[in-house]
């Protein structure tokens, strides 16, 4: 791999600027809000409020540097190393499952443990799909609108990966991968009808993954009608849509949320756009809002303008998945959609996710770099 | 073909663009609802839920002296609140509670019935009120443990400590400058249970908002300061004054190791003090400084050379006219020198070494000395003091400024000033905060020492403060400051006050103060006593010096400061000061009888009175190290062949 660490400012400028800066704010504020949201719950559990703050701290730093990396890698190197890297993330993947090595919180065993930190190869898994697909979209060309070689193949793909992701109990990873994988899939030419028909065959086996599973009915039960229940499953999003309520339009100051100490599970990692409402109001979430939404038009914009497809393919997964997470985060915490474990991009705490969704801004940098003409 | 199919991806792509601004409209849309459109709903809801957070008096921080002597702390207390809708029967509860509490059955009995789920009974309760109110055992009645803030050395450092109110904010003092570092975060108390329906796990628990706070290490010393105090109490009372304030400080470093003022108050009990005896005069008041302000003078006026230390100043007999005005000396002068100047404090010598100097190069100077400006030191409501600009000097003003009059200062930028004087000439912002730690006691901040700015050269500091020697010297007008055994450099201060009525200077009102440092020729301490309004007479010489004195002899004993060579009482009554013990054997141990000499006791001795003693009996002794004498063969009473090896090992003192 070639790498070209001469930097000047020329170079700089034909980054796009926007993203980069987005990107960068996000992560800042993510980590100030990391320490609001958390420094009550980490006194009592860790005597430390900075515990996760110091912590988020560094995956930052971390993340910056993979960024900074994957801006001076000319994306085009990808192509080679596609294959090879998503099937180490299904190793990785598999590994989960081995005793001793992968790490269990809360009924789902998603980690693999390391001296310090725990990485999460979901994170991982997600990027090395995106790779691969515009890899292979990209080789396959025209051939993708035929079923046998532009569909079939990848579903099996996806079942792979969706079957080991369930298995680890991570259905909102599970799902974002279909969603990235099913937009590429669309924008890369396949017939919508392959794509509706299979989403219709998917419904009923989603029905039964979630019906069956306990914790899973709760939530979307919860989701249908949060009062019925309120005690348990409902609570989190009836706290979380109180936290709003009381943080009103410009909020009541950052640090002075309440429910975050009391009743908000979860509130720096999943829930942290609730404790951003709170304290800093609709102001805050729209502000927060508007710049993943700049973020993903200007990372469509990259796509479009993308010298090949390769390029283009990959600007676009990435956008996808930004996109995808972020809403979904959003969605969830504001009650618009059934709760489930998926963090806030750039924002949430966790390290995997950062560090990755940081790498993935700084392929998207990459192929900023490389455009042509107009959109 | 190719440009059709790039055609279709771009129009894909572009689609899904707009979708997801479609999906962020949304999020948008539904953020508005919750937080504009439902947002009295749910505020209404969050109050039903029924579990009641009550917020608790927060922990402050510990205050701590320079050695780690607690002078603020907080103790837990416990405080009685009721649940009124689990209780069964108000009326007799409240009968019941009525004696106990000492409140009225009915005050008792309208809180309870103010529909709420929680109302504070009483707060902060003593033991046996609480097992009283235990004892009665009534339902829906409970306690939680709040701090109160106690003060356990009463008066002592008063003013600089401060105190806080009854909501746990400070309100004077390092209390209140210090606020938001010792001030901890919040804590809450979850009450009642939840009308969600939720496992009250949570109920009658303390949740901690966030840190405890920070404590604070003071640079005052408690012996220090109750050394200070102690004199300056003695002092007022004494003199019949009004009031007074004396200060210690480090004059290298503009630490402040004592600051006085009396009358004082408990802090305890600080409400029931009148207000005016709250203020820290020491900050919080400016004065007429009067002749200490003639260091300053000759300091400049050495500085810029316009006097040399060797010259004669005519004092025209005691009466000079100027300006159409005529200054008057106490006494009667001829032609004095200029370190007479000083130790006689003419004002004739004064005005006239400051129109030798001049009007801009002395208000520089005292600009450079920090008079006229805030010290800047941390504590609040401090002033200024008032120095007008030397274009707004009229007619005799340089000459009164010359020997502090038409002048303010506050005590603090007085000792600052003089200190400068001590240290070699460096202004040192004085300060009181030596560090600040966490609840664990890991240092968060520590604060050093800080130059202001250089104001004279070492040299011209040097003879000024000999000259001060002169002032504590047989003839000076601080000859009551003297210290035995140590050389005293400083200044008296008589200056008139202006009555607030007139607007003129009061015939009788006067402050009186002494100021200087010790050792003189290498200061420990600076040490400043104003008395206010004394009665008995109005001298700083006479009402202030005294108190220097003791404050100082204390002071540098507790320093362990060993006294100067040169001693002008007899050296048994200085040892008698630095260290019984040693004067004991220095006079007793050496008996000359029979043959050789009997070894003395040096332990505890400086070198220097090791010399002496040894000089005096023909001793032969080696010494080791240097301090104090800690160690020495032979023993003392042993008797001493010549051949023997006699030697004392010293060690430096704290």
């Amino acid at each position: 791999m070639n790498l070209n660490f001469k930097l000047n400012l020329k170079e700089i400028e034909r980054y796009d600027l926007v993203i980069l800066l987005m990107a960068v704010a996000l992560t800042c504020f993510g980590v100030v809000m990391v320490y609001s949201a958390s420094s009550v719950m980490a006194t009592k559990k860790f005597h430390d409020g900075f515990y996760f703050l110091k912590r988020q701290g560094i995956y930052a730093l971390m993340g910056f540097a993979g960024m900074v990396l994957a801006m001076r890698i000319d994306y085009r190197q990808w192509r080679e190393y596609a294959v090879p890297i998503l099937l180490g993330c299904l190793l990785l993947l598999f590994l989960v499952f081995i005793p001793g090595i992968g790490g269990a919180a809360k009924g789902a065993s998603r980690w693999i443990r390391f001296p310090g930190f725990n990485f999460q190869p979901s994170e991982l898994a997600k990027m090395a799909l995106i790779m691969y697909m515009a890899y292979s979209l990209d080789k396959k060309q025209e051939k993708v609108k035929f079923f046998s070689t532009g569909f079939a193949p990848y579903m099996v793909l996806l079942a792979i990966l969706l079957a080991i992701l369930l298995k680890q109990h991570d259905l909102g990873a599970a799902l974002t991968m279909g969603g990235v994988a099913i937009l590429m899939l669309f924008a890369a030419g396949t017939r919508p009808r392959y794509i509706l028909g299979m989403v219709v065959l998917a419904l009923p086996f989603l029905y039964f993954l979630v019906m069956n599973v306990d914790y899973r009915r709760r939530r979307i039960l919860a989701y249908l009608n949060p009062w019925e229940d309120p005690t348990n499953t409902g609570f989190q999003i009836i706290q979380s849509w109180l936290a709003f309520g009381n943080g009103g339009i410009i909020g009541q100051g950052l640090g002075e949320g309440k429910q975050k100490m009391f009743f908000l599970p979860e509130a720096h990692t999943d829930f942290i756009l609730s404790v951003i409402g709170e304290e800093l109001g609709l102001i805050g979430v729209i502000v927060i809002a508007a710049m993943f939404l700049m973020l993903v038009l200007r990372g469509v914009r990259v796509a479009l303008m993308a010298q090949d497809p390769f390029g283009r393919f990959l600007a676009f997964g990435i956008v996808t998945l930004l996109g995808i997470q972020a809403f979904v985060n959003m969605g969830v915490v504001t009650g618009l959609l059934p709760t489930k474990g998926l963090a806030l991009p750039f924002i949430s705490y966790g390290g995997s996710s950062l560090i990755v969704t940081l790498f993935a801004v700084g392929i998207l940098l990459n192929v900023s770099t490389r455009m042509k003409g107009t959109p | 073909m190719r440009y059709d199919a790039e055609k279709w991806i771009t129009l894909r792509i572009r689609f899904i663009g707009g979708f997801f601004v479609l999906l962020f409209a949304l999020t948008f849309c539904r953020a508005f609802y919750l937080q504009v459109i439902k947002r009295d709903y749910l505020l209404k809801l969050a109050d039903r839920q029924h579990q009641k957070i009550i917020p608790l008096t927060p922990v402050r921080g510990t205050i701590y002296d320079a050695n780690g002597a607690a002078l603020a702390v907080s103790v837990e207390m416990d405080s009685c609140y009721a649940e009124p809708k689990s209780m069964e029967d108000l009326g007799s509860a409240s009968a019941q509670l009525a004696p106990v509490l000492g409140m009225p059955k009915e005050s008792i009995l309208k809180k309870l019935q103010g529909n709420k789920n929680f109302v504070w009974l009483q707060r902060r309760l003593t033991p046996d009120v609480v097992k009283r109110i235990r004892d009665l055992d009534l339902e829906g009645i409970g306690f939680v443990k709040e701090t109160k803030r106690f003060y356990p050395n009463s008066e002592v450092a008063a003013h600089v400590i401060g105190f806080t109110g009854l909501d746990p904010e400070g309100l004077e003092g390092v209390e209140r400058r210090y606020d938001s570092t010792i001030l901890g975060g919040t804590g809450y108390l979850v009450t009642e249970r939840d009308a969600l329906g939720r496992n009250v796990a949570l109920k009658g628990t303390v949740i901690q908002n966030g840190a405890m706070g920070h404590n604070v290490t003071l640079t005052l010393d408690k012996n220090i300061q109750y050394i200070a105090e102690k004199e300056l109490a003695q002092a007022v009372e004494k003199s019949g004054a009004r009031a007074g304030t004396a200060l210690v400080m480090d004059p290298h470093t503009g630490k402040v190791l004592a600051m006085a003022n009396y009358p004082t108050f408990n802090l305890n009990s600080h409400a029931s003090y009148s207000p005016q005896v709250w203020r820290n005069r020491a900050v919080a008041d400016s004065y007429e400084p009067g002749s200490t302000f003639k260091t300053f003078l000759i300091a400049a006026a050495l500085e810029e050379k316009v006097i040399r230390p060797g010259d004669g100043i005519n004092c025209e007999g005691g009466s000079y006219a100027i300006g159409g005005r005529t200054i008057h000396d106490t006494h009667k002068y001829g032609r004095l020198s200029i370190a007479d100047v000083l130790k006689y404090s003419s004002n004739i010598g004064a005005a006239k070494i400051g129109s030798r100097l001049g009007p801009s190069r002395l208000y520089t100077y005292l600009k450079n000395f920090g008079i006229g400006d805030r010290s800047g030191v941390d504590l609040p409501g401090e002033v200024g003091g008032s120095l007008r600009p030397w274009s707004q000097w009229y007619g005799i003003d340089l000459a009164t400024i010359s020997f502090g009059q038409g002048v303010t200062t506050s005590s603090l930028q007085l000792a600052s000033a003089v200190s400068a004087i001590a240290n070699g000439g460096v202004l040192m912002k004085p300060y009181l905060v030596e560090k600040i730690t966490d609840s664990e006691g890991n240092v968060v901040t520590s604060f050093e020492p800080q130059v202001r700015r250089r104001v004279i050269s070492p040299e011209t500091a040097k003879t000024v403060s000999r000259m001060m020697e002169g002032v504590a010297a047989e003839g000076g007008t601080g000859t009551n400051a003297s210290v035995e055994g140590y050389r005293v450099a400083g200044k008296t201060g008589t200056a008139q006050k202006v009555d607030p009525v007139t607007h003129g200077y009061s015939a009788t009102k006067r402050t009186a103060s002494f100021i200087g440092f010790v050792p003189a020729d290498r200061p420990r301490i600076t040490i400043l006593v104003v008395i206010d309004e004394p009665k008995t007479s109005p001298y700083g010489g006479v009402v202030a010096a005294p108190a220097f004195s003791s404050i100082a002899l204390q002071t540098l004993c507790y320093l362990k400061v060993p006294p100067d060579t040169v001693v002008r009482s007899k050296p048994k009554a200085v040892e008698a000061k630095a260290n019984p013990e040693a004067v004991e054997a220095a006079e007793g141990a050496i008996v000359e009888e029979g043959e050789g000499i009997v070894m003395p006791n040096f332990r505890g001795m400086s070198m220097r009175q090791t010399l002496k003693v040894m000089e005096e009996k023909g001793l032969n002794v080696r010494l080791h190290g240097s301090g104090r004498a800690i160690e020495q063969s032979p023993l003392p009473g042993h008797r001493i062949k010549p051949s023997d090896q006699v030697w004392v090992k010293f060690a430096p003192t704290a």
